[in-house]
């Protein structure tokens, strides 16, 4: 197949070639190395000194958390092995974790590489790309400098399944054939999808428990009667992009049967109107994240009201994950002197809430 | 060559054919990623159940973002990968399903999923099929629309796994023991009934050539009652009274729905009724063919309470406003006296 070494060896020249070009940085150019004739080594509890074998990644190697010492010149070279790196979920993420690689005391220009793992790498090792995305092929473009991927602040790696241990390694290289070994793991888990969502009927900020009930008791004629209670709504989620809450109205408006009439919900200022009902915002807070906000047409204060009608519309709003959003509102109502009297006017407002992931 | 060179160049033959081999597997394994599609997650991802009560039967909405274009099914998954699943927690999907995305993409603004789109159900998932090929990084809405789509499961927090073609994600939704509050309220009984004066008197003095009406005395009623009012009189004297004259211009006719019309020169006493207001809103007022008399004309006063006015509804506004009017002649030999007098006294009622 070859006639003579020259030619093996230009073939393997070749192939390296194919594969990388002389190790350089920044900071420093090697301009030249060879193949030595290899020797013995020696190691002691506290050191081990790898002799000149001529080759590079042979058997002969040593690798604990912190170091690795492999035979040959190439050992010289080799980027430092980077420290396990910080992963954690910080806010109940279900998609994404939080990542800061330890630079290893490389220099600036070092590069590292990261793979991650849903089965503590056995059998499955996969990387993290440039863009934080996972892959299942390391590319020359996801070896990324220190700094690029976050420095000390770190990143957020996406797109991961929900419910799931994700264990992390780090190698570093500085310029060709000086890829370290692999760090320490690391771990965390991402959270579930979470959508947590309550309702309570209280004069004041309490828990109340179901079936819950609102009686205005009178409405007098040509004057606005406030709900005795408020409505509160507990909201939570973890939903990259928040959610909503939805309200609806069974009958439209106050109806009874025994007088056919329909005190009619909608939209306006009660103190000018004859006759209505209807919802109005009256506090929306949050521990973290959101924020909580009230939709139109409910966010009027004095006596203006927003409708609730049969279709489901929208009375609060968080545009991003959400811990403890809690939102009240008051119902209010007004009859006129012809508003047929009867004790049983009545409607059922459904509460539902939707979170988008 | 030497035994040792020969062994040397052996090796770098033995070398050279695992480096090219090494390098094979290499390219072959680069091409082979290439060509290898890889599942993206769906984003913007919600289903909302249109009643979150446990063990409720509800339709729902599905809204995803697309990442990777061609998808043609879309599943949802209610068990997702729960552990304790929603056909575990006595939740369930119907199997009959109807699908239709013109009023979620009316009301979202996204676009709805395309196609002539059908929609089944087995088991925990609902598989909507026929979906013109969709579009990347589109977000689309669907909405089930029978409102037996689904069983809601006992109350708790649940994970469905959304698949669209090749792209998935898990989702949550969440049940609870009640959605709704019911809303109550009682508007009371109400009647208003106003009289506009106390006396009223002729305009002019009894006199043999003409029929002499009184001065107008309103009622005005305002009421919620939602079966109407009944407005009555009852007469004091039957007739206007004079004690000085020791005479009395007795009421004319008889209770009998039908007006009297009253002659100049022939003593006669009526009560007119008449409608001057009906409420804008609310009931229909009339007035008893009794009192609802003309110009000369009116009804028989009596000593019990007559009904001369009724509404079939509730009054509000200014309300119903009726006007009553006396009117009376008297012959040449009615005794001449000022004091005639007579005293009606008006009721009404709402019928509630």
């Amino acid at each position: 197949m070859f006639k003579n070494e020259t030619q093996i060896f230009g073939l393997l020249a070749s192939l390296l070639m194919f594969f990388a070009a002389a190790p350089a940085s920044t900071s420093y150019k090697l301009e030249s190395y060879g193949v030595g004739s290899g020797g013995a080594s020696s190691s002691s509890t506290t050191y081990r000194a790898t002799t000149i074998t001529g080759e590079q990644g042979s058997s002969t190697s040593s690798t604990s958390a912190t170091y690795t010492s492999r035979s040959g010149l190439i050992t010289t070279q080799l980027a430092n092995v980077p420290a396990a790196p910080t992963v954690t979920n910080p806010s109940s993420y279900y998609n994404k974790l939080h990542i800061v690689i330890n630079n290893g005391g490389n220099p600036s220009d070092a590069t590292f590489a990261i793979a991650i793992s849903n089965n503590n790498f056995s059998p499955t090792t996969n990387y993290i790309k440039s863009d934080t995305t996972v892959t299942s092929t390391l590319n020359t473009t996801d070896w990324q400098t220190y700094s690029t991927w976050g420095g000390s602040s770190g990143f957020d790696v996406i797109g991961l399944a929900p419910n799931t241990t994700y264990t992390v390694k780090v190698k570093a290289e500085h310029g060709d054939f000086t890829e370290s070994a692999y760090s320490a793991t690391a771990s965390a888990a991402t959270a579930n999808p979470s959508l947590t969502f309550d309702i309570d009927v209280s004069s004041t900020d309490s828990e109340t428990s179901s079936p819950y009930t609102l009686n205005f008791g009178n409405l007098l004629p040509n004057t606005v009667t406030d709900g005795p209670q408020k409505i509160w709504i507990d909201f939570d989620t973890n939903a990259t992009s928040g959610g909503t809450v939805f309200i609806a109205s069974l009958n439209g408006g106050l109806r009874s049967t025994l007088a056919s009439h329909t005190i009619s919900s909608t939209t306006g200022d009660l103190s000018s109107l004859s006759e209505g009902f209807g919802a109005q915002n009256q506090s929306t807070a949050q521990t973290s994240g959101g924020p909580f906000v009230a939709q139109s047409p409910y966010t009027s204060a004095s006596q203006n009201i927003g409708i609730t009608d049969t279709s489901l519309r929208q009375f609060y709003l968080s545009s991003s994950p959400i811990v403890a959003g809690r939102g009240s509102l008051l119902l209010k109502a007004r009859a006129t002197t012809d508003t047929p009297s009867a004790a049983d006017y009545q409607d059922s407002l459904t509460f539902i809430a939707s979170a988008s992931f | 060559m030497s035994g040792k060179t020969e062994q040397v160049a052996v090796e770098i033959r033995n070398r050279s054919k695992s480096l090219i081999a090494a390098t094979l597997l290499i390219a072959a394994t680069v091409l082979g990623t290439l060509s290898t599609a890889h599942a993206a997650t769906l984003t913007s991802t919600y289903i909302r159940l249109d009643r979150m009560k446990a063990a409720q039967t509800t339709s729902f909405r599905l809204v995803f973002r697309t990442v990777s274009a061609g998808a043609t099914s879309v599943a949802i998954n209610f068990n997702g990968a729960d552990a304790t699943t929603w056909t575990a927690s006595s939740g369930l999907v119907n199997a009959t399903q109807t699908v239709s995305s013109v009023t979620c993409a009316t009301e979202t603004g996204f676009t709805g999923l395309p196609g002539s789109i059908t929609a089944s159900g087995s088991s925990a998932t609902v598989t909507i099929s026929a979906v013109t090929a969709l579009s990347a990084t589109t977000t689309y809405c669907v909405d089930l629309t029978s409102a037996t789509a689904v069983t809601t499961a006992t109350a708790g927090e649940y994970h469905p796994t959304i698949t669209v073609g090749s792209d998935s994600t898990t989702t949550s939704v969440r049940t609870i023991s009640n959605d709704q509050v019911v809303v109550s309220a009682v508007v009371p009984p109400s009647f208003n009934f106003v009289l506009d004066g106390n006396t009223t008197s002729f305009t002019a003095n009894l006199d043999s050539t003409a029929v002499r009406s009184t001065t107008g005395r309103t009622i005005t009623i305002t009421t919620n009652a939602a079966n109407g009012w009944v407005a009555w009189i009852k007469d004091l004297n039957q007739g206007l009274q004079s004690a000085v004259a020791s005479k009395t211009i007795a009421t004319t006719g008889t209770i009998n729905a039908t007006p009297n019309t009253l002659s100049a020169g022939t003593e006669g006493y009526v009560l007119d009724a008449d409608l001057t207001t009906d409420a804008a809103s609310g009931g229909t007022v009339s007035i008893s063919a009794e009192y609802n008399g003309g110009a000369n004309a009116g009804g028989t006063l009596s000593s019990s309470f007559q009904p001369f006015a009724t509404s079939t509804g509730t009054a509000g506004g200014s309300g119903d406003v009726i006007t009553l009017v006396g009117k009376a002649a008297i012959a040449g030999d009615t005794p001449a006296a000022g004091d005639y007098t007579d005293t009606w006294t008006i009721i009404g009622a709402g019928t509630f």
